[in-house]
């Protein structure tokens, strides 16, 4: 007796039922062999019960910090929800692949394109910057994938991307200031000029236009508009050319969180101190505190986001559990862009939970599921898009850093207010 | 204009103190160190943990990153530059690169990504101020310390048995060694000068610019630009390319902001145009 036999013998198998599923094994291999698209056209999440999110983030280079937010974002949401996302009816595990574009158009295009051609990603998720997204959007587009950024708050996103398959989970970079404005204008004494600083950045350039503007209905002088390269490292000049324009009492810089660093920085320096120095939009980004500590003291900002504000989501009863396990699971407070990062896969999660069982990542479902979002509950605040797939936002509430160890308060919209201005601002010498 | 001016000189000095290690290298080792970003950004962070958290007296924590750095410098050079230096110098500028990316990580494990700032002043005489006219002590002080530095390192080299050896072995080496001169010893000897002064720099730097470890590759490049202006192989020219670096650059983003880069970068096209070997640079003399 042969072994083949005596196995089957010993397992009570006869021999013609070992004939049968020989038979029955070479008739499914030949099936693959002559019908590949059978198996080979099966997406994984069908084969394998995996859904496949990618996408890049700028992991290098200038912006490497930034990306490691929003990855953080990412990897805490796969956590909060054990790695898996009910599809229909069906629970899968998430496997994620994420790139290093380099902050680089190109490179982030080839990336998209791969994502989508050889790892066959069901979901991407947005990058990091106007021109990255824009790329990323352009190849997204072309194969009719939907994809939600965080990115981007150019309205050059709307104009290009914006609605057919690209979804923006920030608000528009126009409506950043506008709050702030409103808030100035209420201090007393009222403000009669402002600067501004602007980053050769579609989104920080819309900013100063909105600020123009609001400034010119609010009855505001605005004085004068410094632009300067992204990545300008000395803003000594900068600071003199305010000092040399006159009388300004309110400075708004656009930009991200260095050259916030450096523009303090420089008015200690030169002691120079108006009325309001509103840093934009990141100065709670923790680096902002650490290189500034007691210099931060006065600054003002505008907030996206804060442990403080009183949002919630299905996982989360306010921001502060989110940031307490932000916290736990990546050892430090988390910043906006988790929280951003963090509402991509749940959003996608939210419209993929009745998804149709044949094709449940068709992207033109899942963007009417999106567009019919109302208010949508989520950490990052009310989830509401535009017709353009913007989220749709009044204004970001106006804070302060306050103390000798700053800490911030918000201070407008009344509604979320939890401090009161110091305002205006000493002079250096009489900041202790 | 004259404000301009003087904040740009007194930034300059600073410039200057950055280039000098980066010139001295590639002038004697004939190669382009990419590295050397990190030396600046390792000067800076030493000074930051001893100052802004062991709270060492700042003139101590800078002298201890100086001489922290001068001890990097010298384990590069002998671990792995002067390997690959024999065999192949124009590897060296891979290799250093390698390296660049490598200690770049570390750092990043050390004191994480986030830039680090002193906020430093000299107590009672934070500021000195004449009419209109503010400066932070400080500035000053960093200032006279980068022209006494580029003073002490000319005299080194132009008046030491160090400084002979050394200019041996930039104009030929294999001269020198015929002499009887250990060329790996002062090529070590070269490398830790280097990092002692580029150290130096980080240390006064991180006063006045934050500094984090992903910066190193813009402070190499702004070394190489400041060497470019002043030119190859001349300690004097270093000073005036850093000054003038910084001066034009005050200038240039004063009154033209949004175009700034490109005028600087423009007026070192005319200046290569006009100067190929830089304002006193030594020309065919060291190009071997």
């Amino acid at each position: 007796m042969s072994d083949a036999k005596r196995r089957a013998s010993r397992a009570g198998i006869g021999r013609r039922r070992l004939l049968k599923s020989a038979a029955g094994s070479s008739a499914l291999i030949s099936a693959a062999t002559y019908l590949p698209g059978l198996t080979l056209s099966t997406p994984a999440w069908a084969q394998k019960g995996v859904v496949k999110i990618g996408g890049s983030l700028p992991l290098s280079g200038s912006f490497e910090k930034v990306a490691a937010l929003y990855r953080g974002g990412y990897d805490l949401w796969s956590k909060t929800v054990g790695n898996k996302m009910r599809v229909g009816d069906r629970e899968l595990d998430v496997e994620w692949t994420i790139y290093d574009d380099e902050f680089n158009p190109a490179r982030t295009a080839q990336l998209t394109e791969r994502l989508i051609s050889s790892d066959k990603v069901d979901l991407i998720v947005g990058t990091y910057g106007t021109d990255t997204v824009l790329a990323q959007g352009a190849i997204a587009r072309r194969y009719k994938k939907l994809t939600i950024q965080a990115g981007a708050a150019s309205a050059r996103v709307d104009e290009e991307i914006g609605g057919t398959t690209t979804f923006t989970v920030v608000g528009a970079a126009a409506a950043y200031p506008r709050l702030a404005m409103e808030f100035i204008a209420k201090q007393n004494p009222k403000p009669k000029t402002i600067a501004t600083i602007t980053y050769d950045d579609a989104a920080y350039k819309e900013m100063t236009v909105e600020i123009k503007k609001l400034a010119a209905e609010l009855g505001i002088k605005h004085v004068l508009d410094v632009e300067l390269p992204i990545n300008t490292q000395d803003l000594r000049p900068t600071v003199l050319r305010l000092m040399r324009a006159g009388a300004i009492d309110v400075v708004y810089s656009t930009g991200h969180d260095v050259p916030v660093i450096k523009l303090v920085q420089e008015c200690q320096a030169l002691q120079f101190s108006p009325k309001a120095l509103f840093g934009g939009h990141l100065t709670t980004t923790p680096s902002v505190k650490q290189a500034l500590k007691e210099r931060l003291n006065y600054l003002y900002g505008v907030a996206m986001w804060l442990p403080q504000f009183p949002y919630k989501d299905p996982y989360f009863a306010n921001c502060q559990a989110f940031a307490n396990k932000h916290k736990e699971l990546m050892g430090f407070e988390p910043t906006y862009h988790a929280a951003m990062a963090y509402t991509i896969p749940l959003l996608y999660e939210t419209v993929l939970r009745d998804a149709p069982k044949d094709d449940p990542f068709n992207s033109e479902v899942m963007r009417k599921k999106l567009l019919a979002l109302k208010g949508e509950q989520t950490i990052w605040g009310p989830v509401s898009f535009n017709d353009r797939g913007r989220i749709t936002v009044a204004g970001l509430p106006v804070i302060q850093w306050q103390g000798q160890d700053p800490q911030v308060k918000v201070l407008y919209p009344d509604s979320m207010a939890d401090g009161s201005a110091k305002y205006p601002t000493p002079a250096w010498s009489a900041r202790g | 204009m004259l404000d301009v001016l003087i904040y740009g000189l007194l930034r300059g000095a600073t410039f200057a103190l950055v280039a000098f290690g980066f010139s001295l290298v590639l002038g004697v080792l004939n190669i382009v160190n990419i590295t050397h970003g990190i030396f600046i950004i390792f000067g800076g962070l030493i000074t930051y943990t001893l100052f802004s958290e062991l709270g060492w007296p700042l003139p101590l924590a800078v002298v201890t990153a100086s001489l922290a750095t001068g001890a990097l410098a010298g384990v590069l050079q002998k671990a792995f530059i002067e390997r690959v230096h024999s065999a192949n110098p124009l590897m060296v500028l891979v290799q250093t690169l390698g390296l660049a990316i490598v200690i770049t990580s570390i750092f990043e494990k050390t004191w994480g990504t986030s830039e680090r700032l002193i906020n430093a002043i000299i107590p009672g005489y934070p500021i000195i101020q004449v009419g209109d006219f503010i400066v932070p002590t400080l500035e000053v002080v960093t200032f006279v310390i980068a022209l006494a530095s580029a003073g002490v390192l000319y005299l080194a080299m132009e008046r030491t048995e160090f400084g002979r050896t050394v200019r041996a072995c930039r104009d030929n080496p294999r001269s020198a060694a015929l002499l009887g001169i250990d060329i790996s010893g002062v090529y070590l000897k070269t490398m830790i000068v280097c990092g002692l002064w580029t150290g130096l720099a980080g240390a006064l730097l991180i006063t006045t610019q934050p500094l984090a470890p992903y910066m190193h590759l813009h402070w190499t490049i702004e070394a190489f630009l400041i060497v470019i202006i002043g030119g190859l192989g001349s300690m004097p020219g270093v000073l005036v390319g850093g000054l003038l670096y910084g001066i034009f650059n005050h200038l240039a983003y004063f009154y033209y902001p949004a175009f700034a880069p490109a005028l600087i970068f423009s007026g070192l096209v005319v200046l290569l145009l006009v100067r190929p070997q830089g304002v006193f640079g030594l020309g065919a003399v060291i190009r071997k």
